[in-house]
C-alpha cells in the first residue's frame, strides 16, 4: 500500500514537473513569436515541440506501473531540447531553464541524478564554448556554476526532506505502538471498572468529573426514588445529617484527602444506603495537581450485619443478667447461712465468685454493644482524683493474681497524679490493663505501674516483660472481640475495646507501644482538670 | 462587419490556449487516469498549435510551422477521440496508431511540399485527418457511457459540427481553390476561428464535466452519488431527513438515539506533506472504516468535510460509549493499515438524545463538539456530551467543561457528588 502510494506520487511529481517547464516553454515561444528574434526559429521551435511532446508523454505513460527509474529520461530529453534552443540563440539566458531538468534530477534520483546534472550541464557549456557558440563574458561560466550550485542545493534539500521523512516514519510507527498499548490498557481499564462493583470517579484538576464507571451509577441509583428529588445524606452514625459541601465528592473537589469515609443515604425509617468512600490525589509529571479518583464501595450489608451482631449480643447479654442477678442474690444468702458445712460453703464461694466474674463479663458486652462510646458517656460521672490511688488500689487487688503466676508489681514510679475522671471507670481501666499485663506475662515475669502529671494532662503507664506482639496484633488491638493469640480462651476480647471507650470519654486518649519478644507498654493519657477550670481539657 | 484578420486569429489562439492551461491544470488536481489524461494531450497539442500558427503569420520563411500547427491539430483532434473511446472503455491501441499516423503524415506532407508549398501546403490532407477523427469521436460519443450522459451529445454534436465543417471546406479547397472568394469568405482564416473557438470552448467544459463524474479531486475522496451509496454513505441531507425519522420514532417509543462523530481534520496536512494519494488513502481508509465498524444497521452520513456521522439507536449511554470506542479502535487499526507515513488525529464524539434531544440537529451538534473535544483531550478517546446543564442545577459551578465518559445519566449531576440524580433526562 505504502508503495503504491509512493509510485503515485512519483508518477504526479513526473507530470507536475515536465508541466512546469512545458508552462515556461509555452509562455517563452509565446515570446519568441510575438517579438522580433534574432536567432534561429527552426532550432529554438524544435526544442519548444520536443518538449511539448515530452510533456504529452508524460501525461499518457503510466509512471506506477514502469520502473522509476525511466523518469530520469524525462529531464535527460529536457536538458537536450532546452540545449537545441541555447544553441538557435546563445546570447539569450535559454540556459536558465536547465535549472528545472537539474533540479529534478538531483532531487528526484539522489547522488547518482546530482552527479548526471552536474556532468551533462558542465559537459554541454564545456562543449558549446569550446565551439564557439557561447558568447564571451561571464555569463558561459557564471549560468554552469549557478546551476550546479542549485542542483546541489535541490540534492540536499531532497536529502533533508527524504531523511526527515524516514524519521517521521519511524516515529509515527513508534506512536503506532505507543498509541496501540495505550488503547488496549484504555480498553482494559474500562472494561475493569464497568466490571467491578465499587463506584470509581476521576475528578480533573478543575474539579470537573472525567470518569465515572457503571458501578458508580447502580450506586446512585439504587437510593433514588422517583418522587425524592434529593436524598439527604447522613454521617457515619447513621443520625447526624450531613450538610451537602460536606459530601464526600465535595470535598475531594476541594482537594481533601480521606479514607473510608463512610456516609448514610436516605431518611432513618425510609431503605437506606451506606458508601464507603476513599479519595487518593493524582499528581502530574511536573508534581502538579492532576485532579483526584474518588473510589466508593456499598457497606451497607457490612454495617447492618455489624450493627445486627451488636443487638443480638446485647439483648442475649440483657437476657443472662436478670437470671444471673437471681443466682448471685440466692448464693448470697446461702453462704450467710451460719448452718452451712465449710465444705459446701467453700464450694459456694467458688460459685458465687465464678458468677459474679460472669455477671462483669456480662456487663462487658452489654456495654460494648449497647453501643458504643455514646453510652459510656452517659454514666460517666467525673471529679478530681489521685490517680496514684487508684492504681494502688488496682494492685492490691490484683496481686493475688500476679502471686500465682509469680509475677513481680513494680509500683516504684507512681506519684501523686491529679487527674480529672470517674472513679470506678478509671479503676475499669487499670484492672483491665494491669489484668492484661499480668495474663499475659510470662512466668516470673514483672509489670511496671507509674503514673505523672504535666499539669494540663496525667499519664499512667503499665509495662509487661510479655511476650509483645507484632504491628498487625497492634493495629487491631483496640477492636472489639478481638483477642490477642489464641493460645488463651478466656476473655471476651472487650476489655481494651471499652478501655479505650473509656478514656476517650474523658477526653483522653490510649496508646501502646510493643514489639514482639519486649513486652508491651500501654499509656493512657488523661485530663489533669476539670473543664471548669481555665486550662482544663474538655472531657 | 468587417474583422480583422490578426485580431481575429489573436482572440482564437487566446480562447485554445486559455481552455488548455485551465485543463491542464484541473488534471493535475484530479485523480485520473484515462480519458482525462489522453484529453489532457490533446489540449496540450492545441497550444503547441496555436503557437505554431502565430509563429508562422508572424514571420516569413517559417514554412515548417504549418507541418507542425496541423500535425498538432490533428493530433488533438485525435485524441478527443482517442478520449471517448478510453471513457466508454474501448481499446485504444490501433485508434492511437491510426491518430499518430494521420498527425506525423498531414506534418510529413506539408514537409514534402517544402518552403514552394505556401499556406495551404498540403491543407487537404489534414482537412481529410480532421473529418475523419472528428466524425469518429462524434460517433463515440453516441455510444456506451457516454450516450447516456446528457454533456457528451453536446460534445458529439459540436464533433458532428467541426466534422461537417470541414467537409464543406475540404469540397471549396478541393474544387475552388483557396485562393478564391468562396472560400475566403465561407471557409477562410476567420470563419474558421470562430468554428475553433466554438469547438474548444464546447470541448474543454463538456471535457471536464465528463471527467468530473468519473474521477474525484485528489486528496479528500470525493464521493460521487453512486460511488457513496455503494460505500453506504449517506449524503449530509439524507442523512438528517433519516435521522429525523428515527429520532421521532424512537421519541415515541422513548428509545435512546445516539449520534457518533468520527472526525479527521489533518488531512490537508497530510496532502501537502505527503502528497494527495497519502492523503486520499487515509481518507479512504477513514470513511470504509466507519461504515464498515458502525454496526450494521446504523444510519452513516456525511457531516461536512472531514466529518462523518453515525446514527443509532442504543439501550444506554454506555451502550453508546461503547459502540464509538469499538469503531475508534477499528478505525485506529485500519490507518495504522494504510502505511502513509502519519497516522491523522481522530476525534470520536457521541450526542445522546437523553443529553440533548431528540432534534436531529442538535444531537448531531453534540456529537460534533464532543469529536472535536475528544481530539484535544489526553484523558479518553471517546466523549460523551455533557448535558448542557438543562436541569439548571449549579450550572455555574458545572459550566459544560464536566465532560464525561462513562457512567449513564447520572454524572451529569455529578456537582452533588453523591446526590442521586434528578428524575428524567
Amino acid at each position: 500500500m505504502r508503495d503504491d502510494i509512493l509510485d503515485r506520487t512519483r508518477g504526479r511529481s513526473a507530470t507536475l514537473n515536465q508541466l512546469l517547464l512545458a508552462s515556461v516553454v509555452f509562455v517563452l515561444g509565446a515570446l519568441v513569436v510575438l517579438t522580433p528574434f534574432g536567432g534561429d526559429p527552426v532550432l529554438f521551435f524544435t526544442g519548444v515541440v520536443i518538449i511539448f511532446v515530452a510533456t504529452g508523454t508524460t501525461i499518457l505513460i503510466p509512471w506506477n506501473r514502469i520502473p522509476y527509474g525511466w523518469v530520469a529520461t524525462l529531464p535527460a530529453i529536457d536538458i537536450l531540447a532546452i540545449t537545441l534552443m541555447v544553441l538557435s540563440e546563445p546570447a539569450s539566458a535559454f540556459g536558465l531553464l536547465w535549472i528545472f531538468p537539474a533540479s529534478w534530477l538531483a532531487s528526484g534520483f539522489g547522488l547518482l541524478g546530482l552527479f548526471a546534472a552536474i556532468v551533462a550541464i558542465a559537459g554541454i557549456t564545456g562543449i558549446l564554448f569550446a565551439v564557439g557558440a557561447q558568447a564571451v563574458g561571464y555569463a558561459p561560466v557564471l549560468l554552469p556554476l549557478v546551476l550546479i550550485a542549485l542542483a546541489a542545493t535541490s540534492y540536499l534539500t531532497a536529502r533533508r526532506s527524504d531523511a526527515q521523512r524516514v524519521l517521521l516514519a519511524k516515529q509515527a510507527q513508534l506512536l503506532t505502538a505507543v498509541l496501540e498499548r495505550t488503547r488496549r490498557q484504555e480498553q482494559e481499564v474500562t472494561e475493569v471498572l464497568d466490571a467491578v462493583d465499587f463506584g470509581v470517579i476521576r475528578i480533573s484538576a478543575d474539579g470537573s468529573v472525567s470518569v465515572a464507571n457503571e458501578a458508580h451509577g447502580r450506586l446512585q441509583r439504587a437510593v433514588r426514588t422517583e418522587e425524592v428529588a434529593e436524598v439527604p445524606a447522613f454521617r457515619d452514625d447513621a443520625l447526624t445529617p450531613l450538610p451537602r459541601d460536606e459530601l464526600p465528592l465535595e470535598r475531594a473537589r476541594r482537594g481533601e484527602v480521606f479514607d473510608g469515609e463512610i456516609v448514610w443515604f436516605g431518611e432513618p425509617d425510609a431503605e437506606r444506603q451506606a458508601l464507603s468512600v476513599t479519595t487518593r490525589r493524582l499528581t502530574d509529571s511536573a508534581g502538579g495537581d492532576a485532579g483526584a479518583v474518588v473510589v466508593s464501595r456499598d457497606v451497607t450489608a457490612e454495617l447492618s450485619a455489624l450493627r445486627g451482631r451488636d443487638e443480638l449480643v446485647a439483648s442475649v447479654s440483657h437476657e443472662l443478667r436478670t437470671p444471673l442477678t437471681s443466682i448471685l442474690g440466692f448464693l448470697d444468702l446461702a453462704i450467710e447461712d451460719p448452718d452451712l458445712p465449710d465444705g459446701v460453703r467453700s464450694n459456694l464461694d467458688i460459685a458465687e465468685r465464678n458468677a459474679e466474674r460472669l455477671l462483669r463479663i456480662v456487663g462487658d458486652i452489654l456495654s460494648a454493644s449497647s453501643s458504643s462510646s455514646a453510652s459510656v458517656e452517659v454514666s460517666l460521672t467525673p471529679r478530681l482524683l489521685d490517680a496514684a490511688d487508684t492504681v494502688r488500689a488496682s494492685v492490691e487487688a490484683l496481686s493475688p493474681r500476679a502471686a500465682d503466676r509469680a509475677v513481680a508489681i513494680d509500683t516504684s514510679g507512681v506519684t501523686v497524679a491529679p487527674v480529672w475522671a470517674d472513679p470506678l471507670r478509671l479503676r475499669q481501666v487499670v484492672d483491665n490493663l494491669l489484668a492484661n499485663a499480668i495474663a499475659y506475662n510470662q512466668e516470673g515475669g514483672s509489670v511496671h505501674l507509674g503514673t505523672t502529671t504535666d499539669g494540663t494532662a496525667t499519664w499512667i503507664l503499665v509495662r509487661d516483660t510479655g511476650r509483645g506482639m507484632g504491628e498487625d496484633e497492634r493495629a487491631r488491638l483496640f477492636e472489639r472481640y478481638y483477642r490477642a493469640g489464641t493460645s488463651r480462651a478466656s476473655g471476651t476480647g472487650l476489655g481494651l475495646a471499652i478501655s479505650r471507650d473509656i478514656v476517650r470519654a474523658h477526653g483522653g486518649e490510649i496508646g501502646v507501644r510493643s514489639s514482639p519478644g519486649t513486652g508491651s507498654t500501654f499509656i493512657v493519657k488523661l485530663p489533669a482538670h476539670g473543664p471548669a477550670e481555665p486550662q482544663g481539657a474538655a472531657p | 462587419m468587417i474583422l480583422e484578420v490578426t485580431s481575429v486569429l489573436a482572440v482564437a489562439g487566446f480562447v485554445v490556449t486559455l481552455s488548455g492551461v485551465l485543463f491542464l491544470l484541473e488534471t493535475l488536481i484530479r485523480r485520473d487516469e484515462g480519458a482525462g489524461r489522453i484529453w489532457a494531450v490533446g489540449f496540450l497539442a492545441a497550444m503547441l498549435m496555436t503557437l505554431a500558427y502565430v509563429l508562422w503569420t508572424q514571420t516569413q520563411d517559417t514554412w515548417w510551422a504549418i507541418a507542425v500547427g496541423n500535425g498538432a491539430l490533428v493530433a488533438s483532434t485525435g485524441c478527443m477521440w482517442l478520449g471517448c473511446r478510453v471513457f466508454n472503455g474501448r481499446r485504444v491501441r490501433a485508434a492511437s496508431v491510426l491518430v499518430s499516423a494521420l498527425a506525423l503524415a498531414s506534418a510529413i506532407a506539408v514537409m514534402a511540399e517544402g518552403p514552394a508549398g505556401g499556406d495551404w501546403a498540403a491543407a487537404e490532407w489534414m482537412f481529410i485527418a480532421l473529418v475523419v477523427l472528428a466524425g469518429a469521436g462524434a460517433a463515440e460519443c453516441l455510444t456506451g457511457d457516454l450516450l447516456a450522459s446528457r454533456i457528451a451529445w453536446m460534445l458529439a454534436f459540436m464533433l458532428a459540427a467541426y466534422a461537417l465543417y470541414y467537409v464543406s471546406r475540404t469540397t471549396a479547397f478541393l474544387t475552388s481553390g483557396p485562393d478564391t472568394a468562396l472560400f475566403l469568405n465561407g471557409f477562410g482564416t476567420i470563419p474558421t476561428s470562430f468554428v475553433t473557438v466554438g469547438y474548444t470552448i464546447v470541448a474543454v467544459v463538456s471535457t471536464s464535466v465528463l471527467r468530473a463524474s468519473r474521477a474525484s479531486v485528489r486528496g479528500y475522496l470525493h464521493p460521487t452519488a453512486a460511488a457513496a451509496a455503494a460505500a453506504g454513505i449517506m449524503t449530509a441531507g439524507e442523512f438528517s431527513s433519516t435521522l429525523a425519522g428515527l429520532s421521532e420514532r424512537a421519541r415515541g417509543r422513548s428509545e435512546t438515539v445516539a449520534v457518533i462523530s468520527v472526525r479527521v481534520d489533518d488531512v490537508d496536512q497530510i496532502s501537502t506533506a505527503f502528497g494527495s494519494e497519502a492523503a486520499h488513502a487515509v481518507s479512504g481508509a477513514w470513511r470504509s472504516g466507519v461504515r464498515r465498524h458502525a454496526p450494521s444497521n446504523a444510519l452513516v452520513g456525511e457531516d461536512g468535510l472531514g466529518g462523518l456521522a453515525v446514527g443509532i439507536l442504543v439501550g444506554s449511554a454506555a451502550d453508546a460509549r461503547r459502540q464509538a470506542a469499538a469503531i475508534y479502535r477499528a478505525l485506529f487499526e485500519d490507518l495504522e493499515g494504510v502505511g502513509a507515513g502519519v497516522i491523522p488525529v481522530i476525534g470520536v464524539g457521541v450526542g445522546l438524545s437523553d443529553n440533548a434531544g431528540y432534534e436531529p440537529a442538535e444531537l448531531s451538534r453534540a456529537a460534533r463538539e464532543a469529536a472535536g473535544r475528544a481530539a484535544l483531550s489526553v484523558e479518553t478517546s471517546v466523549l460523551v456530551a455533557e448535558d448542557d446543564g438543562a436541569d439548571g442545577v449549579d450550572a455555574a459551578e458545572d459550566d459544560g467543561s464536566g465532560i464525561r465518559w462513562s457512567g449513564g445519566e447520572t454524572v451529569s449531576d455529578s456537582a452533588h457528588g453523591f446526590d442521586p440524580p434528578r428524575t428524567g433526562g
